[in-house]
Formats: C-alpha cells, sequence, structure tokens
C-alpha cells in the first residue's frame, strides 16, 4: 500500500468517528445503531492501517506530507489549520492505534444490543455521542507529534470519559466521577508542566525538542520534571498510590466504555510515558528508574491482593487491571535499569515484553469487561454471590469466559503468558553477568513477578468458579440464557485472538521489531532470550496431543454409556444453593494470611427491634478492607485542603471597605515588585 | 524406634497382626449362599481384589461401629485384604450398613445408595440391619435395611465381633470368586 | 539411540510405575504402624476396578465437571513426558523450560480447583479454597527454586539442568550450595502432591481434607483418571529431587540397551527410596493445621530466596 492510501484510510478512519459522534445525536431512533456501526467501520480502517504500520519495517506515516506530498521546487502544502499541529503515525504509536482500533470495532458492535437493553438508565443518544467523542480523543493522542495536539486530546480523553462516568447518574457514579475528575486534572496539569519545562517553553513543536532541550537542563529542573510526569501518567495508568479513582470510576461507568477505559486508556498513558521518555534517554537518573519499578512492583502487588479480596465483579476487574499495568512498569522499569547498567538483551526482552503485555492486556480486559456487562444484565447484581451455575445456562458463553480468564492468568498458551515468560526468561538469563545491585534488583523482581502471577490465577480462578460454576445463588441467575449473538459475538472474538496472538507471538514479535527475540531463522516459531526458548504452538500441540490421546484412551477402556445423572453427595442432608462456597469464603485464607497489611475487620451491629428485649435484634455483619493510602495519604490531603479552604473563606467576610483595601493592598505589591 | 527395628518391621513382616488364615479358613461359618448378583458384582470388578467400603450409620447404637473402626487397627487389618474405607458413597464399591433404618435416616440411607456408583454391593452388619433386631417395629424404625435399599450380605450379632465382619465379608468375596 | 525413542521409553515407564509410587508410600506407612498392610500394587487393581464402575456425574455441575480429569491427567502426563525422569535429551526435552513447567503445574491446579467448585458442594469449596491459596503462594517459590538451579547449571530448561553439570550426576557435589534450594523443591514437593505436613491424603474428615475434598463427587472412570494423575505427579516430583540429588544413570542418547536396563532399575529404586522417605515423614510428623499452613509456605519461599542469593554469591567467588 502506498504512503497515500494509508493516509487516506487514516483520515477516513479518524473523521468517520467524529462523524459518528454527530450522527448519535440525531433524534431519530436509528441513529444508535448507524453511529455504532460507523464507529465499527471506521475503526477497522484504522486497524488495519495500524497494523500496517506496525509490522511494516520502514513504514512512518506523516499525515500532511503523504497527503500533499512536498513540490518539485520545495514547497509544501502544510495544513494551515490546527495551529500547526501534524498528524503522524510512526511503528511505535501503530501498536497501539491498532490495539484501539481492533478493541474498538469489537465494543461498538457489542454496544448496539447493550445500550438498546439499557435504554431506560442512560441516554442513548449522548453515551454514544460521548463514547465516539472518547475514542476520537484516543486517536488524536496517538497521532500527535507535537506537545500541543497531544495534550488537547489527552484533556478531551478525560472530559469525554468523566461524563460517561456520570452516565447513569447514580449517587456512587457522582461521587466516582467527582474523584476521578479531580485526579486525571491535577494529573493533566502536572503532565502539562512537566512537558513545559522539558520543552523549554515551546509547547507548539514537535516531540523531539525533548531531546535537545533536557541535556541543558539544571538538575532540579530535571528532577522535577520527571516527579510531574511520572505523578501525571502514573495516574492516568493506575500506579499506586495515584490510583485510588480507578477501582470506583471503571465499575461506574457503562460496561462496553469500562471495557473501553480499562481496555485501551490505560495504554494511552503507558504510550504518553514511553513516548516522553523515549527522548530522554539515556540521561534518565537512576532514581527515577528505580522508582519506576519500585511503584510498579507495589501496584501489582496491591492490585492483585485487592483483586483477590473483592466481591464486585467489576473492582475485581479494575483491581486486576491496577496489577497487569504494575507489572507493565516493572518491565520498563527493569528494561531501563538494564540499559543504565549495561544487560542489553534485558533492556530489549524487557521492552518488548511490557509491549505485548500491553497488547495482550488489552484484549483479555475487554473481553473480561465485556462478559461482566452480559452477565450482570442477566443477572441485575454486580456482587459475586449473586451469580452462579452460569455455565449450564450458558455454555458458549462460558467456555470463552473461561479462556479470557485464564489469559487473564497469564497461563499458557494464551499472550500473556508468553509476554510473562519472555520478561521472566530474559531476567534468569541476565542475573549471570549483571552487576551486583542489577543482580538484587532482579532477585526481588522474580521474587515479586512470581507472587503476583500466583495470586492472579487466585483471583481470576475465583471469579470465573464463583460466577459460573455450581447451581445458581439467586433466581435470577437461575433465569439467565445464552447471550445474543450481538454481545456473544465480540466475547468470542477476543478470546480467539488472545488464543492466536498467544501462539502466533514469535511472529508478532519479529514483525514489531523484536528480531533478536524472535529470529527468522527459527521460522520465527521460537522466542529465544536469556539461554531459553520458546516455542509456543509446538507446547499447544503437544498439550492438544496429550488430551486427546487421553480422551481417545477412555473411550477405549471404560463404557461410555455407562452414566447416571445424580445430586451432588450432600451428606445425607438436602442443600441449597445458599450452602456453595462464596467470593468471601473462597478468598479467607489469603485474607487471613496478609491480616497484617490488609487489616480486615469484621463489624457487627445489632439493632434491637424491640424495646425491652435487647436480644431480639436485627444483626448486619460488614467486612471492611482497609486502604492504607486512602485513611493515610488523600483522607489528610482532602481534610488540610478543604480547612484551607475554610480559612480563606473567611476572607469573604461582606465588608467593602474589607475588599477595597485588598485592592489597595495588591496594587502596592505590584509597585513594589515591578519597581 | 531404632532404624534396626524399622528395618525389622519392614522386611520381617509385623507382629502384632493376626494371622490371615484366622479370617479367610471358616469352617463353622452360617452365612446363607452367596446370592448370584453378588457373584456377578464381584466378577466384573476383577474378583474384588481391591474393594472400597463406604459406612453408613443408619441409626445404630454405635456398637457396630466401634467394630467397624477396629477393623482398621493393627490386629485385624482390612488393609491387607485389598478393602478399604473411602470418603464418599461415589467412591464406594461396598455399602456397610449398620443399625435398623430410622425414619430420620431413610432418606440419607437412600441418597448414599443412589450416589454410588454401579455395581456396588450393600452389607447389612449387625441384628439391627439385618433384620431390625430389637428395634423391629417400633414406630421410629422404618425397618431392617432391605425395606429401603436392597441387601447382599448379611452379618448378624449384637454387635458381631471384626472376626465376623470380616470373616462374613471375605466368605462373601471368595464364593464369588468360584 | 534417537531422541523419540528415549521420550517413548520415559513415557512406558513412568506411566506404568507411577500407581506403585501410591501402593509403596501406603505399605511403608502401613508396616511403621505395626500393620501387614496391603500389597504395593493395589492401586493398579484399583484402578482397574474403578474404570468399570459406572460414571455418576453431578447434576449441578457443567461442561467443568467433565474437562477437569483430563485437564489434570494431561498436565501430569505432559510433565512426565517432558521432565527428566528416566531419560535425559528426549524430543521434547526443550519444553522442560521451567517457567512452562511451573505454569503447567498450576493450570492443571486451576482445573482441579474449578472442578472442585463446579460440584456445588461446601466441602468442594473447601478443599478448593485451601488448594488454592496453597498453588497461589507456592509459585513464587518454584520459580525461585529452579532458577537457582539454572544459574548453576546454566540451562533453563530443566532436562539441561539434570543433564549439564560438568560430571554428570554429580550436582550437588559441585555445588553444594544447592542444597538449600534442593530442600525448597523437596517443601515443593510435599505441598502440591498433597503430603504431610500440608495435608493428609487418607484423612476421612472434610475439615482436614485439601486434594480429598475436591475429588470427593467423582466416580468411575472420572475418579481413577484423578487418582492416577495424583500418583503421577506424586512419583514425577520424586524422581526429580531423586535425579537432582543422584541422577546416575539416567538413559541418554549414547546409551546402549542394557543402559536402558540398568536406568529401569535404578528409576524403580529410586521411587522405593523416596516413598520409604516420605512414608518415614509421615508416620513421624504430625500434619499442620490449615491456618499454620502460611509458615511453611513462607520459610519454603525463603530457603528458595536464600538459595537463590547463594547461587548469585558463589558465581561472584
Amino acid at each position: 500500500m502506498s504512503l497515500t492510501t494509508l493516509a487516506i484510510a487514516l483520515v477516513i478512519s479518524v473523521v468517520g468517528t467524529f462523524a459518528a459522534g454527530l450522527v448519535a445525536l440525531w433524534p431519530d431512533p436509528r441513529a444508535h445503531r448507524a453511529s455504532n456501526i460507523i464507529l465499527a467501520v471506521s475503526a477497522a480502517f484504522g486497524a488495519v492501517v495500524g497494523i500496517y504500520v506496525a509490522t511494516g519495517s520502514n513504514v512512518s506515516l506523516i499525515v500532511p506530507e503523504a497527503l500533499y506530498p512536498v513540490a518539485a521546487d520545495g514547497s509544501a502544502h502544510a495544513w494551515p489549520m490546527f495551529y500547526g499541529m501534524v498528524f503522524g503515525l510512526d511503528r511505535f504509536s501503530a501498536i497501539f492505534f491498532s490495539i484501539l482500533s481492533v478493541v474498538t470495532v469489537l465494543v461498538a458492535v457489542y454496544a448496539i444490543p447493550y445500550l438498546e437493553h439499557y435504554a431506560a438508565s442512560y441516554n442513548v443518544r449522548s453515551v454514544n455521542a460521548l463514547t465516539a467523542l472518547f475514542i476520537f480523543g484516543m486517536q488524536g493522542v496517538l497521532l500527535s507529534t507535537n506537545i500541543f495536539g497531544f495534550m488537547t486530546f489527552w484533556e478531551i480523553i478525560s472530559i469525554a470519559s468523566f461524563f460517561l462516568v456520570l452516565a447513569d447518574g447514580t449517587e456512587a457514579s457522582r461521587k466516582a466521577g467527582f474523584l476521578y475528575l479531580i485526579i486525571t486534572h491535577i494529573g493533566a496539569g502536572a503532565i502539562m508542566s512537566g512537558l513545559f519545562l522539558l520543552s523549554g517553553g515551546a509547547l507548539l513543536s514537535d516531540f523531539s525538542v525533548i531531546a535537545l532541550v533536557t541535556p541543558e537542563l539544571p538538575e532540579v529542573t530535571f528532577s522535577i520534571a520527571l516527579g510531574l510526569l511520572l505523578f501525571g501518567f502514573g495516574s492516568k495508568a493506575g500506579l499506586v498510590p495515584f490510583h485510588v479513582w480507578l477501582p470506583e470510576a471503571h465499575p461506574q461507568a457503562p460496561t462496553h466504555v469500562s471495557a473501553l477505559m480499562s481496555g485501551v486508556m490505560l495504554k494511552i498513558a503507558v504510550y504518553g510515558f514511553l513516548r516522553v521518555l523515549l527522548f530522554m534517554l539515556p540521561g534518565v537518573p537512576m532514581w527515577f528508574v528505580l522508582t519506576i519499578v519500585v511503584l510498579g512492583v507495589i501496584s501489582a502487588i496491591v492490585g492483585v491482593l485487592y483483586a483477590v479480596l473483592e466481591r464486585d465483579i467489576k473492582r475485581l476487574l479494575a483491581y486486576s487491571s491496577i496489577e497487569n499495568l504494575g507489572l507493565i512498569f516493572t518491565m520498563i522499569g527493569v528494561g531501563l535499569l538494564a540499559g543504565q547498567e549495561g544487560s542489553v538483551d534485558l533492556t530489549q526482552a524487557a521492552l518488548y515484553a511490557a509491549l505485548f503485555l500491553a497488547a495482550s492486556h488489552a484484549i483479555f480486559k475487554t473481553g473480561l469487561f465485556l462478559s461482566s456487562g452480559v452477565i450482570i444484565a442477566a443477572v441485575h447484581s454486580r456482587r459475586l454471590e449473586a451469580m452462579g451455575g452460569l455455565a449450564q445456562r450458558m455454555p458458549m458463553f462460558s467456555v470463552a469466559v473461561c479462556v479470557l480468564a485464564l489469559s487473564a492468568a497469564a497461563m499458557p498458551p494464551f499472550a500473556p503468558f508468553m509476554a510473562e515468560w519472555t520478561f521472566l526468561q530474559a531476567v534468569v538469563g541476565a542475573l549471570t553477568e549483571a552487576t551486583p545491585m542489577l543482580k538484587v534488583a532482579l532477585v526481588v523482581i522474580l521474587a515479586a513477578v512470581g507472587f503476583v502471577a500466583g495470586l492472579a490465577l487466585f483471583a481470576m480462578v475465583k471469579m470465573f468458579a464463583i460466577a459460573f460454576l455450581a447451581k445458581p445463588r439467586t433466581d435470577e441467575a437461575a433465569a439467565a440464557v445464552e447471550p445474543k449473538p450481538g454481545f456473544l459475538i465480540p466475547i468470542v472474538v477476543l478470546a480467539f485472538i488472545s488464543l492466536i496472538l498467544g501462539l502466533f507471538s514469535p511472529l508478532v514479535l519479529n514483525k514489531i521489531g523484536a528480531v533478536d527475540l524472535a529470529p527468522a531463522d527459527l521460522g520465527t516459531q521460537v522466542i529465544s532470550t536469556g539461554g531459553g526458548g520458546l516455542a509456543p504452538l509446538s507446547l499447544f500441540l503437544v498439550i492438544a496431543g496429550i488430551s486427546l490421546a487421553l480422551f481417545l484412551l477412555r473411550r477405549l477402556l471404560s463404557d461410555v454409556k455407562f452414566e447416571r445423572s445424580y445430586q451432588t453427595w450432600d451428606c445425607g442432608q438436602p442443600t441449597t444453593p445458599r450452602m456453595e462456597y462464596t467470593a468471601t469464603a473462597f478468598s479467607a485464607p489469603i485474607r487471613f494470611f496478609f491480616r497484617f497489611f490488609l487489616r480486615a475487620q469484621k463489624v457487627v451491629t445489632a439493632t434491637p427491634l424491640t424495646p425491652n428485649n435487647p436480644w431480639v435484634a436485627s444483626r448486619t455483619m460488614s467486612l471492611l478492607v482497609s486502604q492504607v493510602w486512602y485513611d493515610r495519604l488523600y483522607a489528610p490531603i482532602g481534610s488540610g485542603v478543604t480547612r484551607l479552604a475554610g480559612l480563606v473563606g473567611r476572607l469573604q467576610n461582606g465588608s467593602i471597605q474589607f475588599y477595597i483595601s485588598l485592592i489597595l493592598l495588591a496594587l502596592l505589591v505590584t509597585l513594589i515588585v515591578a519597581l | 524406634m531404632t532404624l534396626i527395628r524399622l528395618l525389622n518391621l519392614l522386611f520381617f513382616g509385623p507382629k502384632v497382626t493376626a494371622p490371615q488364615k484366622n479370617f479367610t479358613e471358616v469352617k463353622d461359618v452360617d452365612f446363607e449362599a452367596v446370592g448370584q448378583d453378588v457373584k456377578s458384582v464381584i466378577q466384573k470388578l476383577y474378583g474384588g481384589r481391591s474393594l472400597r467400603i463406604r459406612a453408613v450409620d443408619a441409626g445404630s447404637s454405635n456398637a457396630e461401629e466401634i467394630e467397624l473402626t477396629a477393623l482398621n487397627n493393627a490386629y485385624y487389618d482390612i488393609d491387607r485384604f485389598g478393602l478399604s474405607f473411602v470418603a464418599s458413597p461415589r467412591h464406594a464399591d461396598i455399602l456397610f450398613v449398620t443399625g435398623p433404618v430410622t425414619r430420620n435416616l431413610e432418606r440419607a440411607l437412600r441418597t448414599t445408595y443412589e450416589a454410588a456408583p454401579q455395581p456396588c454391593l450393600v452389607v447389612a452388619i449387625g441384628d439391627g440391619a439385618c433384620t431390625g433386631g430389637i428395634w423391629k417395629d417400633s414406630y421410629a424404625v422404618v425397618g431392617p435395611v432391605e425395606a429401603v435399599i436392597p441387601v447382599h450380605v448379611r452379618i448378624p450379632g449384637d454387635p458381631p465381633s471384626p472376626t465376623a465382619i470380616l470373616r462374613g465379608v471375605l466368605h462373601a468375596l471368595q464364593s464369588a470368586r468360584t | 539411540m534417537n531422541s523419540i525413542v528415549l521420550t517413548v521409553i520415559q513415557i512406558l515407564v513412568v506411566l506404568l510405575i507411577a500407581p506403585l509410587s501410591i501402593g509403596l508410600t501406603r505399605f511403608f506407612k502401613a508396616r511403621f504402624q505395626g500393620r501387614h498392610g496391603a500389597v504395593p500394587w493395589l492401586p493398579y487393581l484399583t484402578y482397574a476396578t474403578m474404570m468399570k464402575k459406572e460414571n455418576v456425574i453431578s447434576t449441578s455441575g457443567s461442561w467443568m465437571l467433565r474437562t477437569t480429569p483430563y485437564a489434570v491427567l494431561g498436565s501430569a502426563v505432559f510433565l512426565a513426558i517432558v521432565l527428566p525422569l528416566v531419560a535425559t535429551g528426549g524430543a521434547l526435552a526443550p519444553s522442560s523450560n521451567f517457567i512452562v513447567v511451573a505454569a503447567v503445574l498450576a493450570l492443571g491446579s486451576a482445573f482441579l480447583v474449578m472442578g472442585g467448585l463446579d460440584t456445588g458442594s461446601a466441602f468442594g469449596g473447601m478443599g478448593s479454597s485451601r488448594e488454592m491459596t496453597i498453588v497461589s503462594l507456592l509459585e513464587p517459590t518454584v520459580i525461585l527454586t529452579f532458577a537457582a538451579f539454572a544459574l548453576a547449571t546454566g540451562s533453563s530448561a530443566i532436562d539441561g539442568m539434570i543433564a549439564g553439570s560438568s560430571v554428570a550426576g554429580e550436582l550437588l557435589i559441585t555445588a553444594p550450595y544447592l542444597l538449600l534450594s534442593l530442600l525448597a523443591l523437596v517443601l515443593v514437593a510435599l505441598a502440591e502432591n498433597a503430603r504431610y505436613p500440608v495435608d493428609n491424603a487418607a484423612t476421612h474428615l472434610e475439615l482436614t481434607m485439601v486434594h480429598e475434598a475436591m475429588v470427593l463427587d467423582y466416580s468411575g472412570p472420572y475418579l481413577a483418571m484423578m487418582e492416577y494423575a495424583a500418583a503421577l505427579k506424586l512419583t514425577v516430583f520424586a524422581l526429580l529431587v531423586a535425579n537432582f540429588a543422584m541422577p546416575l544413570p539416567l538413559i541418554m542418547t549414547s546409551s546402549s540397551p542394557l543402559d536402558v536396563l540398568l536406568a529401569v532399575g535404578s528409576t524403580i529404586l529410586k521411587l522405593v527410596i523416596m516413598m520409604f522417605a516420605v512414608a518415614l515423614l509421615e508416620s513421624t510428623i504430625a500434619k499442620m493445621r490449615f491456618y499454620r499452613v502460611q509458615e511453611f509456605l513462607t520459610g519454603a519461599f525463603f530457603m528458595a530466596l536464600t538459595g537463590l542469593a547463594l547461587a548469585l554469591l558463589s558465581q561472584l567467588l
């Protein structure tokens, strides 16, 4: 494909998204379907462009140049509008662009039946329009090549997602949206100021100006800028301790928007972070790299621990996102650390593992959120304790969710396992030749990633098993039926992509540029790094072959017709579905083993029903898990700010003379300072 | 225990266990002839060389239960005959039912029998299980075990000693093998 | 000798002697208790009997109940094929990368847990919750243990770890600091196979069960598959630990038929010795209460971490 074709397709993709937003506002009832179909089609164009650019070796697309190439006399046609913003796609942003587009296609298909089902709770027109605006913003961030464009579209993302979190109008949504708005805007301000410092004030220039300015900056300014950028991008990506908005905001948004936020928006933050960082290497100070690693490890551990404890399915998935983003930041940090300490193999492996994990996380997290939407629509509750028995009633759906849950737990042969394998193998391979500081760091990281992987399996098995297996715990769950194709097809497609991405991961890695990791002379069948190799396709074939052999052997050795159905062994007494294990019970050992950190408290409140008899009472038990950063960090800051605001409010005492004296004081100060 | 005594035990056999012929060679057996269904079950299960037992107390006086517990100790050692006790009727090949079937446990006994995969033998242990014993015709009792589920082997006694239980079961298995 | 022939020999030998491990353990335990005990080859008859029985499927189960036995047995057979138990240098040796092995172990356990929960009884849930806790918290220990071996032998495939030491077979003599990692591996093996002090495989009380509780609702051929998978895992771990301590003689591509016979004989000898050790352990110590198992798991974790640190330090010297 020529550059012109690609550029046209790209423009169609972006303009199509905007057009979908406009169509959604039309008062016709068919506008809902039309808007989502336009969104899906334009995202498909975007996917094609993104995949082509990501896998092509020398393709780099700058839109004005591709559409209006430089004339023979040297005069180029620039786009006079947009304040000279230039839009372009290089290999790095194309990886994220293809993730965004593929996910958008499937989410748009899902949104059609989803919003029709929930037409009473949401204002469908505004949700569709805001979703299109949200995606438009994300596309813009990925396509912007200068800082001003980046920040503009970043703000579009924040505002659109804020309104989407508020979409169902409940009190919880308002609180969650408010928290989200505050943190995301402070973060955006931090990013803006950081970029301002790093670019020396030239906001309308390309990102490459950062590479020119940073060597000249004084140490202090550089450190402040780095800290601001870490806070800004980290808060958007959900790094602990800036993550408090994530478990509140993601469950409150409509489910397909939660999928987009968790699957793609967090990756946009990773993209922004890497984009800025790539221009600053190799001058990044050691404390910064270590901070990334430490925050990544803490996020991963905290995310997975709280995912294990959680009983609300969407909050569980939100904490799982925090865990995966923590792992991605750990891998990025280790890559940078290895680069500074001279282990080059580990750098490449860790960075590509981070990118691959980001891509596979987008796939499975979107799939899991979309399936949680289906489950919630069937069971009318977000609590895991209200579900159950869905595997009998929705067999095809439950198989797809099982595949997605196993990929979330980083099990072979799915894609996230390949990313974690690459990272762990590279770490082990680099241990021998590493400098002492790197050795210590790598050992700690090995232990931490192993711990996180184990508990991630726990959380995903808990989610799948309590939601789908055994008998239904409520009547609504008992009445569930196989979901409509509009719901089912995107989820099955995502499960399938997760499998294919895993099986063909060496090919994918080779195509996106990791030629050392997945050498072409081995037929791009093997990922080899750090002294070990993994051939995903042959591993899968061995496991499938063993299962097939066992199946045939069993049919040979025992009589398959000799079967009978009977109730579960219940020790002779009738059991009800309420006696099955609940999510709280399943995670009780972990709550007990980590009680030092989690401090789960059981609070029993008894309200007497009659005044004379205190023993006849209605009792409520709540299980509270403490969140240390909320109590020690955010609550004091919040109350401090409120107190400060109260103090400042005393200035507004309503007396005109006081106000005039304040104006006079300001005038005096200005004159003194100016002269 | 020193290693020498340990190895002595391992290679030259234990000194506490009663010899096998106490239970396998019986002359004064007053059990009925083994039915055809027992024969077919045992011959299907490889001659009954490894059978797993689930004990169900359908309302006994616990005397039979204590005798059953004694079967596992070092003197009687039911393990060496290939018989072992299991925790769930789904795993069981034999059901040992003790006590007359009380009304409260009738449903549980039936559920246990239904849960056990066929082919499964039912052994009624003790007078209460075989005929109802001293609780026969009581208002709290449904009847002997055969009133609820089909019985294949009966071992009378109140309670039957572990020797009697073992002799009864092994006699049934040996007769069915021939 | 072809590497495919090696793999086939290993499959045949390991799959055939797997039930012997459970039988030997019970035999030795019975003798320690002063009883006569069943013959060591009784489990063969037990599994054959089970295959003839009816398959009673619980009504509260779904497709997961039917998939679990295949998944559990499949992961155990994969380990038996891939790990260097009787032969090294087999056709699938590169697949024995330790991270892959740890992940397949976890996958098998995950299906076992989901099968236990699918029955819809509180017993299954209890066993599943406990088993999942143990497996999740063992994962970092497994990775750290094998990482130490990988550092010492320079190979990340377990096959290479056993075959690749400079003097074939004397890994612990050339690298004695690996004893700590080997002890950690022993603790992992005890926890993964539901042995003392983590679990009692012979108990009838559901409150003390971990592995047994999850299989309470299987019968007939499915039960035979689950129990055989447990026996196979025990055999695999026993032979793996024995091979790390004393690998000679294993079959390699350069072996003659006499070497093959010798290796098979020594495999059986290794199995007998390891089962004797397991039975001795089970007869002398008491099972830990489940809420104290965290101390066991933490101990294993720090043992593995220290082993890795020692391996790193010894490379500097």
